[in-house]
């Protein structure tokens, strides 16, 4: 039911604003729309800036936090906590920030020292402090590396000059190497070690051996580790207080809401304007009434050309159906709740669909235990509530099928007890791999009884408008169209009577009135010959509801070749045999229900869409969103005092 | 030719081509939500849907494989001796699943690709893009029901 909207003007003082905003907030009734084209002008730099900061901070402390467990704990915060600014929330991720930051220059330290590491490597066993290379007075002293294959080379020709040299170590590839010659000789050799491709290292000269030069750095590295260490421990105990961050997440979100909420200001006061659900006035003005008395209230009427936001109040049941007509198209204030209806046959013929009682079982344990352990919210948590429920209309139709898992009641009762029921291997209705010509003529029944509800739903919305004769004239022609040629394939002499002269009065009705809008008579003749034509689109719409016999079908099928594959395999009653069938069992039947959910979702929401919306439903409306709190970590405030 | 031959032979084409239309489709929309991924992940759930539907097609050539081999004995380890006349029959009957399946499935996936764009853009729409790609499918499915009728015809024919 889609239930009325009624404008709320509101003036209070400036002063009252906060606090009337945050107790909008709580008690979710106004649905605040700007009245005028001027863009909002605030400040939401701290909010933004503070939000990234919060889930950057809880990426950082993710990996010490505990594991969420499969049936997630459901987080409650009480409101008083929720809005008390609890400065530690700020401070936790100055903590962890400061914290991080430090991690990340310790680790980028110590990558430098290990390169710096790996740079005195090869000059360890060099027992010289680096200041003291340079002080021979009449030699020099070169270091660096060369390639192995000239080694032998270098230092034959270092020796025949008069120098000295010593290999330090060896690398597959190429030596490090000392060496010393006389200062005249120094640019004749250096000329000729070019040549061989020596690559000189020059060190700074510290006066230090690279020994222990390696050693302190080690030092250095192992204190930083301590130290990562320690910070570390103290990110794994701000851990603990996530919670806060998950608050302030949620707080900050919360306020940006508020801050970007539509409001009006002159000097001294402020005036809201919004949409309020007509059941909910009272609500409002309470709200208004404990923040302030001092408020100007003012409940209007929509205007007629007016973009009314549409709420919707549904048993539980229908609800759970309303995602699937919202993503479609949210229906408009002028339209019927189309949901009632829908919901029924989405149900209805998902089961059909999905066919079987086993898989149904199985969807309703599974959805049950989803939603427990998941704790979705909003339209995720009506998806899984909807497919529970379709769950036992998959029980149903299984039932009415005589399958389960693909087997019939018979065959298993048999196989538990070893006794044969004749009854229990007969389907109820039909079977739907053995009738099929009669499943496709249950398929198309359904269909047009459908589609006649579809009809029945538009006469209604056309007489709520006050449209009589539109009601009559245009949706009961195609009632008595779909029911009467229904009822001459009845095998039953007085129904054919009753349906040929239903469906010839229909057949009058469309030709004779459907052009009743033209002005000129031939307009109005060919009008009606025209809808007459478009009965072939209703004759279409009908046919495309064999797909219920198609999907149920192969659903039923694939499910029978992996109890034939299963027994195959187990047939030999071998110990290896009967594990593979078992398996086979659980993996055929899970996959089948996998694709067959698939497919029933997407073409029953098809049937939906096309063949029965196309009949009355225009849709095109807009949410109805009240000023809430944005609650993306939080699943639950409590103790709102409203 | 021995009749069975040429029934498996049909049997087989409506499980191949089918099933290759479905690989095609099913790899052409994978490639595009893995595009649309890469920028949004959380959009997994809504593009596996629009991926998966163009697989339908291949799992429908199977199921008249299956239902052939049923008719014909294969699957129960006693072929039938079908005539040369039986055997075209079953062939005939299987081509409505293999060539639509094929050729449906590789056009629905250009739909599911554009479907896919679209949920990328606008994660709302996503139900209407499931829509559009479902349209495409009525013909795979309008093609599996004339196969299916066929078959068991014939299935039922063969067993009397």
């Amino acid at each position: 039911m889609i239930i009325p909207m009624k404008k709320a003007q509101i003036v209070v003082l400036k002063e009252d604003k906060d606090k009337l905003l945050e107790s909008l907030q709580k008690s979710e009734v106004l649905m605040l729309v700007s009245s005028s084209e001027k863009e909002l002008n605030v400040d939401l730099s701290f909010e933004h800036e503070t939000l990234k900061r919060t889930e950057e901070s809880l990426q950082v402390i993710k990996e010490f936090r505990e594991k969420p467990k499969f049936v997630r704990e459901e987080f409650v915060v009480d409101y008083d906590n929720f809005v008390s600014d609890n400065p530690r929330r700020l401070e936790l991720l100055d903590l962890i920030e400061a914290n991080n930051a430090r991690i990340g220059e310790l680790n980028l330290e110590n990558e430098n020292l290990n390169s710096e590491i790996s740079f005195y490597q090869p000059w360890e066993t060099l027992n010289v402090k680096l200041n003291e290379l340079d002080l021979p007075k009449y030699a020099v002293v070169h270091t660096g590396f060369v390639l192995n294959h000239n080694l032998d080379n270098l230092c034959e020709h270092i020796t025949s000059m008069g120098g000295d040299y010593r290999a330090l170590s060896t690398s597959a590839r190429e030596s490090a190497l000392i060496f010393a010659c006389f200062v005249d000789d120094d640019k004749e050799l250096m000329d000729y070690v070019k040549t061989v491709g020596f690559v000189e290292v020059n060190f700074d000269r510290l006066e230090a051996s690279p020994a222990e030069i390696i050693e302190s750095k080690k030092a250095k590295i192992n204190e930083n580790l301590k130290e990562i260490e320690k910070l570390t421990s103290e990110l794994k105990a701000y851990s603990l207080e996530a919670d806060e961050l998950l608050v302030l997440s949620d707080k900050l979100a919360s306020d940006v809401e508020l801050k970007t909420a539509p409001v009006e200001e002159t000097y001294s006061a402020v005036y809201l304007l919004g949409w309020v659900r007509s059941d909910q006035v009272e609500k409002l003005e309470k709200t208004i009434k404990k923040t302030t008395s001092d408020y100007d209230l003012e409940i209007l009427d929509p205007a007629e050309d007016e973009v009314v936001p549409t709420a919707t109040k549904n048993n539980k049941f229908v609800s759970a159906f309303e995602p699937i007509t919202n993503m479609f198209s949210i229906p408009s204030i002028n339209d019927v709740d189309p949901n009632p209806v829908m919901g029924f046959w989405y149900w209805m013929i998902f089961g059909m669909m999905m066919g079987d009682a086993g898989y149904g079982i199985m969807m309703v344990f599974l959805m049950r235990f989803l939603i427990k352990a998941m704790k979705p919210k909003g339209s995720t948590y009506k998806m899984y509530k909807m497919l529970f429920y379709g769950g036992f209309a998959t029980i149903l139709w299984g039932i009415l099928f005589n399958s389960y898992f693909g087997y019939t009641l018979g065959e298993i009762v048999e196989f538990v007890s070893g006794m044969k029921i004749e009854v229990l291997f007969k389907p109820i209705v039909l079977n739907p791999t053995v009738d099929i010509v009669q499943y496709l003529v249950l398929s198309m029944v359904i269909g047009g009884l459908h589609l006649i509800s579809g009809y029945l739903v538009k006469a209604y919305a056309d007489m709520k408008d006050g449209r009589f004769v539109d009601a009559i004239l245009d949706n009961f022609a195609w009632i008595f169209l779909l029911s009467g040629l229904g009822l001459i394939f009845v095998p039953s002499e007085i129904l054919n009577k009753v349906g040929m002269a239903l469906a010839i009065t229909a057949v009058a009705m469309i030709v004779l009135t459907h052009g009743r809008k033209s002005k000129n008579i031939f307009a109005k003749l060919g009008g009606g010959l025209y809808s007459l034509y478009n009965s072939v689109n209703v004759f279409s719409d009908i046919l495309s509801y064999s797909r219920i016999l198609a999907l149920s079908l192969s659903s039923a099928i694939i499910g029978m070749v992996m109890n034939i594959l299963a027994e195959m395999v187990g047939g030999g009653k071998t110990v290896i045999g009967i594990f593979f069938a078992i398996i086979i069992y659980i993996i055929g039947h899970i996959f089948n229900l996998v694709m067959g959910l698939l497919s029933a979702y997407v073409h029953d929401s098809r049937l939906q869409y096309i063949e029965f919306f196309g009949k009355f439903y225009e849709g095109g409306g807009v949410e109805f969103k009240p000023l809430s709190m944005s609650l993306k970590h939080i699943d639950k405030i409590e103790k709102v005092e409203i | 030719m021995s009749g069975l031959l040429i029934a498996i032979i049909g049997a087989g084409a409506a499980a191949i081509l089918a099933g290759i239309g479905s690989a095609i489709g099913v790899q052409m929309g994978g490639k595009a939500a893995a595009g649309v991924l890469s920028e949004k992940p959380e959009l997994f759930g809504k593009v596996l849907i629009l991926q998966a539907l163009p697989g339908t097609q291949g799992i429908y050539g199977f199921i008249v494989a299956v239902l052939v081999f049923i008719g014909i004995g294969v699957l129960g380890g006693t072929p039938e001796n079908l005539t040369t006349d039986q055997g075209w029959q079953y062939f005939g009957a299987c081509m409505p699943i293999a060539i639509v399946g094929l050729i449906s499935a590789v056009l629905q996936a250009r739909t599911a690709v554009s479907a896919i764009h679209m949920t990328a853009k606008q994660p709302d729409s996503s139900a209407r893009g499931i829509t559009m790609v479902a349209l495409v499918e009525t013909y795979a499915i309008l093609a599996l029901l004339v196969s299916i009728l066929m078959v068991l015809g014939l299935n039922q024919g063969l067993s009397a």
